[in-house]
């Protein structure tokens, strides 16, 4: 193909993901009664409800603004999940179109990943508001905050494209993956901190690169503070090629897929 | 005038595996070589799962041959003609005629350009705001039609599709449908109903457990088609065999 045919076609490619992640968006919306209000809500009933059992409860050694601290955990990795969820699924989610039409198959988990991301960033805008409101104001810090998500977006991509391709092969994959991001939350300091831990404990703890993350959005929101960067470079490294290799596999695999997921 | 070839066949085949390690094997193409030109109407004939749709997926490019060679001119694209692609219950009749336009390989300027023209032919000005739940199933037919025949590829692929929707626009869809495959277009498309075939293909092909059985006129391959399907009716035997490898 000509340089420009396939310059044309990538443009009508990136064109096409734009629409979709739009309809998609606007399709969600428009399916309930109070639509758009249920990105709101949603997120914010789910984190009410770790908000009581872990806020209200009384537990011992909390570590100070606990609903800030837990909220700011809680964001993060809502995205983080949701990702990694909806990417996995997404390939056999659009298997009635690929077995019609020819469309690149990183298609599908890329504009997951977008509507995921869409959705966290409406997210984050409450987030901040509630902790300039309960003056935790913006900082200097927070000129880290680009590297912090550019960081998880790495992160997401490595292992969502990956989950992407390899799902439609073993679609079992989705419970252990379900199961494995369950576990994940748990370990990630999300009601903790990483320093409340024995130190031999977190040694193994800070293996977890969303520990890290989530453990450098705090320094940078609730303590105006730089994040350590060492573990972040390290993660996005490692992450990107990664991801470089799911793209290669889906690539690879682009194909394929249509013959593995049959139109159910 | 001379011949231009568009796309090219050499010996292709088609496997499907399945079950655990995927050691199961179907074979629905079988070394199938032939070559299409410019301006052909060619007519795919054969039995259910006598490998017609697996070789409209072939030449569509969604999936790629087990084996053999597809070669195709530069730049050179065929795309199936199909309808509903990716439509969503509550977008609007327009939101669905720029994703499904999209979808089949339109650019949104492309469909835009075009948009006039799919909402007049599907006589929808009315309604083409309103979500697509809200539309009765002819209504959808019409719509869908509407964009998909804005579409023209290279080489255009028919699957049973002449015309859609209700009866007033089933005949509508099927008379402009037939234009276009008597127009200089380049099409393949694959049917069970041969009576119309005749005037509408230059060409067919027949295939039978995914091997081409004959290629020719259809004065030619028509007859011994339907000697086949009377002798097997004759026959009593209405099973298919698995073609295994």
């Amino acid at each position: 193909m000509s340089r420009a045919a396939s310059l044309s076609r990538a443009r009508q490619y990136s064109q096409l993901a734009l629409y979709k992640v739009y309809a998609e968006l606007r399709e969600e919306v428009s399916r309930h009664y109070i639509g758009i209000a249920w990105w709101v809500l949603d997120p914010i009933l789910y984190m009410l409800v770790f908000y009581v059992v872990f806020g209200v409860l009384p537990i011992r050694n909390r570590p100070e603004e606990f609903v800030a601290f837990l909220l700011v955990g809680l964001v993060h990795w809502r995205w983080f999940q949701q990702s990694i969820q909806s990417a996995a699924n997404s390939i056999i989610a659009n298997r009635a179109v690929m077995q019609l039409v020819y469309v690149p198959k990183i298609l599908f988990p890329v504009c997951s990943l977008m509507a995921t991301a869409f959705k966290y960033l409406v997210i984050l805008v409450l987030l901040l508001i509630y902790l300039w409101s309960s003056s935790l104001l913006p900082s200097a810090a927070y000129l880290y905050l680009p590297l912090l998500m550019g960081t998880q977006m790495l992160l997401i991509l490595s292992l969502a494209l990956f989950a992407a391709a390899v799902v439609p092969l073993i679609p079992d994959l989705l419970f252990l993956i379900q199961h494995g991001l369950r576990m994940m939350f748990f370990v990630s300091g999300i009601f903790f901190a990483g320093a409340q831990l024995a130190p031999e404990h977190q040694e193994i703890f800070y293996l977890n690169p969303m520990a890290r993350i989530i453990e450098g959005y705090r320094d940078v929101m609730l303590d105006a503070s730089a994040p350590e960067l060492a573990p972040l470079l390290m993660i996005s490294a490692v992450s990107a090629v990664a991801a470089a290799l799911g793209i290669l596999l889906l690539v690879r695999m682009d194909r394929s897929f249509p013959k593995l997921v049959a139109d159910k | 005038m001379t011949q231009e070839q568009l796309l090219c066949l050499e010996r292709v085949s088609v496997t499907y595996t399945s079950g655990l390690l995927r050691r199961q094997l179907t074979r629905a193409l079988n070394e199938v070589s032939f070559s299409l030109n410019r301006g052909e109407s060619l007519g795919v004939i054969g039995r259910n799962g006598s490998g017609k749709s697996t070789l409209m997926r072939v030449l569509a490019d969604i999936i790629r041959p087990t084996s053999g060679n597809l070669r195709r001119s530069p730049g050179i694209r065929a795309a199936l003609l199909a309808l509903k692609v990716g439509f969503l219950p509550h977008l609007t009749g327009r939101e669905n005629a720029f994703l499904s336009g999209m979808m089949l390989g339109m650019s949104r300027a492309e469909v835009r350009r075009r948009m006039d023209a799919i909402i007049e032919f599907s006589g929808l000005e009315d309604f083409i705001d309103d979500p697509l739940y809200t539309y009765s199933s002819g209504m959808k037919m019409r719509l869908a039609f509407s964009a998909g025949y804005q579409f023209e590829p290279d080489i255009l692929l028919l699957d049973e599709l002449l015309g859609v929707g209700d009866a007033t626009f089933k005949h509508k869809s099927a008379r402009v449908m037939r234009e276009r495959i008597r127009s200089n277009a380049t099409v393949v498309m694959v049917t069970h109903n041969t009576s119309r075939i005749v005037d509408l293909c230059d060409r067919l092909i027949w295939l039978e457990q995914g091997t081409i059985q004959a290629d020719g006129t259809p004065e030619h391959v028509l007859p011994a088609y339907e000697d086949f399907v009377q002798q097997l009716k004759a026959s009593g035997s209405v099973r298919l065999k698995k073609a295994t490898t």
